[in-house]
């Protein structure tokens, strides 16, 4: 079937059809991006949903792909390094060259598989948190690990004990919940806190426990803590604010609470909060958003080649992001404080990837 | 004429098991037996309890349900947005309590109604269900943890009456009421009789699909009232907060006497078993074992706790080959 335009004269009808056409190609140059994605994709690795650090990279990385007309790719370990063996192993067995994938592997364990996966399909990779102290992103994949980033235990460790020894005035036992046994933030966090300990050497250890990073098991191991020793607990270090809330939900049962100073590490809303009441002493305060939105730049950078990886240094691909302890004395900064996802576009983190770094990872710092 | 004393629950091994640890720690650990530590033993069994009645009528009638972990943290995180909180401006206790409770109600009635009628195996269906409640509880996590701010709420875990918490109460009566309906009612009567020959009580004419439902509706509300309390103990609303509460659960009902296999067992021996297991974890920490082989030392003692404890019942045991 043949299209013809009414009868109109020729000039008329050759106006219409070229109206016609702009328009066309106009609506469809509409739904194209304005500049199309550099990388075939960006997957962004978190231990889960139900986190407020989660969410916060996840607003990070979110804010780089943006700007760079990319979708972002969120994957969820639910803490089992096993997942993330699996999921990513699918995304990289499956052709991902120059993707760029960002995660913490969970376990010290499953690094340097996810690693020499990603670096078989010629992928860019990012790890936080977990690495095995051995092996570097410049002497086991050069071309396709990244960098290494994570943000310093041992300092959190060492100014919430500082902390902790102020509160209690020098004086007393504290109890001590650790994360997982054998967690490079639990060794780092525990060896900053026995740095605090030397310097206020009347603070001592009444007990030390493993509460898995939760906060319903560190209210049972407290509860039965708080049974053994009695008032002789004059502080809680907790390596987490989850483990922390915990700490503190089994010392409202026992009206304890504002009465034994309690320490976490994270900067969680809620935490920020019983700070600014009292019922909690100090937490060092990670900015997940910078996590995620350097991350992401960075391997993004190197992907599509505005960053050449045989040039970084070893403090550029292996190093800690800024922290900050919240006390009483400063938790207004960050009460309220709102995210801002222009400060984390590609072009601004461009300039200088390594504005969020507080320096190199130290590999003897724990011991 | 012999005076006969039938204690309530017919194998008595895990019992003794229990008692038998009470002792051991009361004698290598100062403080086990202190009334405070004694209370923090009772506090810290009260959810687990709640959980594992509702468990039990599952396991008698030879089924499983894993979806324990995921209704509590359902729940618990529906109350923690719904009463007076940190992230909005919802203040309803009675509302809180209706979404939550009806949460683990329709979960829990999915789960009996796709096992029952569609002939689906719990472990499969309740698998399902565990992981599309986490879920959903991750989705209405709203990118921050909600303090929960209604003291009256928060009450039924701070207060004390007579030394224990509103939460301890709430699980005593729970019990009784469970038992009541193990002893006393056609459904737990049946229960045994599904675990033991569920073709039997068909061919006797027994409505079995509809006491299979009503176990599983049962231990679904039971899970969502455990995340209504878990938010008052842990004063927030969390969307992880069931986890880990299914092995202690079911391994609870199984240390204590209730069989996988069904048909034997009840709300006496599962409670026995929760006991076990948080009486050696409680006394370990008293008496000081050093945390790294903590989980090695619970292992070999529930081994040893089960095998001196039913060992007369090692045959009949049929819970795995």
């Amino acid at each position: 079937m043949k299209f013809s335009l009414p009868r109109f004269n020729r000039r008329r009808q050759v106006a219409i059809k070229r109206v016609l056409s702009v328009a066309l190609v106009t609506i469809s140059v509409a739904h194209l991006p304005a500049v199309a994605a550099k990388v075939p994709g960006i997957y962004y690795g978190i231990a889960t949903e139900s986190s407020e650090y989660c969410n916060a990279q996840v607003q990070g990385a979110k804010a780089v792909a943006d700007s760079v007309n990319t979708k972002l790719n969120v994957l969820v370990s639910e803490f089992q390094g096993q997942k993330f063996l699996q999921d990513y192993g699918a995304i990289f067995s499956a052709g991902c060259k120059d993707c760029v994938a960002m995660m913490d592997p969970v376990s010290n364990a499953f690094t340097k598989a996810i690693v020499d996966r990603a670096s078989r399909a010629d992928a860019k990779v990012i790890t936080f948190w977990n690495r095995p102290e051995n092996i570097h992103p410049w002497d086991t994949a050069p071309q396709s690990w990244v960098a290494h980033i994570s943000f310093d235990g041992v300092d959190s460790g060492y100014q919430n004990g500082m902390a902790l020894c102020k509160a209690i005035d020098g004086t007393g036992g504290v109890l001590v919940l650790q994360g997982v046994a054998d967690n490079p933030p639990t060794k780092q966090r525990f060896a900053g806190f026995q740095r605090a300990m030397k310097e206020c050497p009347r603070m001592t250890i009444l007990d030390n426990q493993y509460a898995d990073w939760g906060q319903t098991k560190a209210q049972t191991i407290v509860r039965g803590q708080l049974a053994k020793y009695g008032e002789k607990v004059k502080g809680v270090f907790s390596e987490n604010d989850l483990m922390a809330l915990g700490a503190l939900a089994a010392l409202r049962e026992k009206g304890l609470a504002g009465k034994v100073p309690v320490t976490g590490s994270d900067g969680q809303s809620d935490v920020l909060r019983l700070i600014k009441s009292g019922e909690i002493v100090s937490t060092m305060k990670v900015d997940g958003a910078a996590l995620g939105a350097v991350s992401t730049a960075l391997a993004y950078g190197v992907a599509t080649g505005d960053i050449d990886l045989t040039k970084l240094t070893h403090a550029q691909r292996s190093f800690y992001l800024k922290q900050t302890l919240v006390t009483k004395a400063n938790v207004d900064q960050f009460l309220d404080k709102k995210f801002d996802p222009s400060q984390f576009t590609y072009q601004k983190l461009k300039g200088d990837m390594w504005t969020y770094s507080s320096g190199p990872i130290t590999d003897s710092a724990t011991k | 004429m012999s005076l006969k004393i039938t204690l309530p629950i017919r194998n008595t091994g895990p019992l003794i098991a229990l008692l038998a640890l009470v002792v051991f720690f009361s004698l290598t650990g100062s403080n086990f037996a202190s009334i405070a530590n004694l209370v923090a033993i009772i506090e810290s069994s009260a959810v687990p309890c709640i959980a594992v009645v509702g468990l039990t009528f599952v396991i008698v009638q030879g089924s499983i349900d894993l979806s324990i972990e995921g209704l509590v943290s359902l729940a618990c995180i529906i109350t923690g947005l719904f009463v007076a909180n940190s992230v909005n401006t919802h203040d309803s206790e009675g509302l809180a309590l209706l979404l939550a409770l009806g949460s683990g109600l329709v979960l829990g009635l999915f789960n009996g109604i796709v096992y029952a009628k569609a002939k689906v195996p719990s472990l499969i269906v309740t698998l399902g269900t565990w992981f599309a409640a986490r879920g959903l509880a991750t989705m209405l996590f709203p990118s921050m943890q909600p303090q929960i701010h209604d003291v009256a709420f928060l009450s039924i875990a701070l207060n004390k009456h007579f030394g224990l918490s509103g939460i301890v109460y709430c699980a005593a009566l729970i019990v009784l009421a469970g038992l009541v309906v193990e002893r006393r009612t056609t459904i737990g009567r049946v229960s045994y009789g599904i675990g033991g020959d569920e073709n039997l009580c068909r061919l006797g004419g027994l409505h079995v699909d509809r006491m299979k439902i009503a176990v599983f509706v049962f231990s679904g509300v039971l899970s969502a009232v455990c995340g209504v309390l878990l938010s008052a103990q842990l004063g927030v609303g969390s969307s992880q907060a069931g986890e880990g509460l299914l092995f202690p659960s079911i391994s609870g009902a199984v240390i204590g006497g209730t069989l996988l296999s069904g048909g034997r067992g009840g709300i006496l021996q599962s409670l026995t078993g929760v006991l076990i297991l948080n009486v050696i974890q409680n006394g370990l920490l008293q008496i000081g074992v050093d945390p790294l082989i903590t989980q090695v030392v619970e292992g070999a003692t529930i081994i040893f706790a089960v095998i001196g404890g039913s060992w007369n019942l090692r045959e009949k045991m049929r819970v795995a080959k």
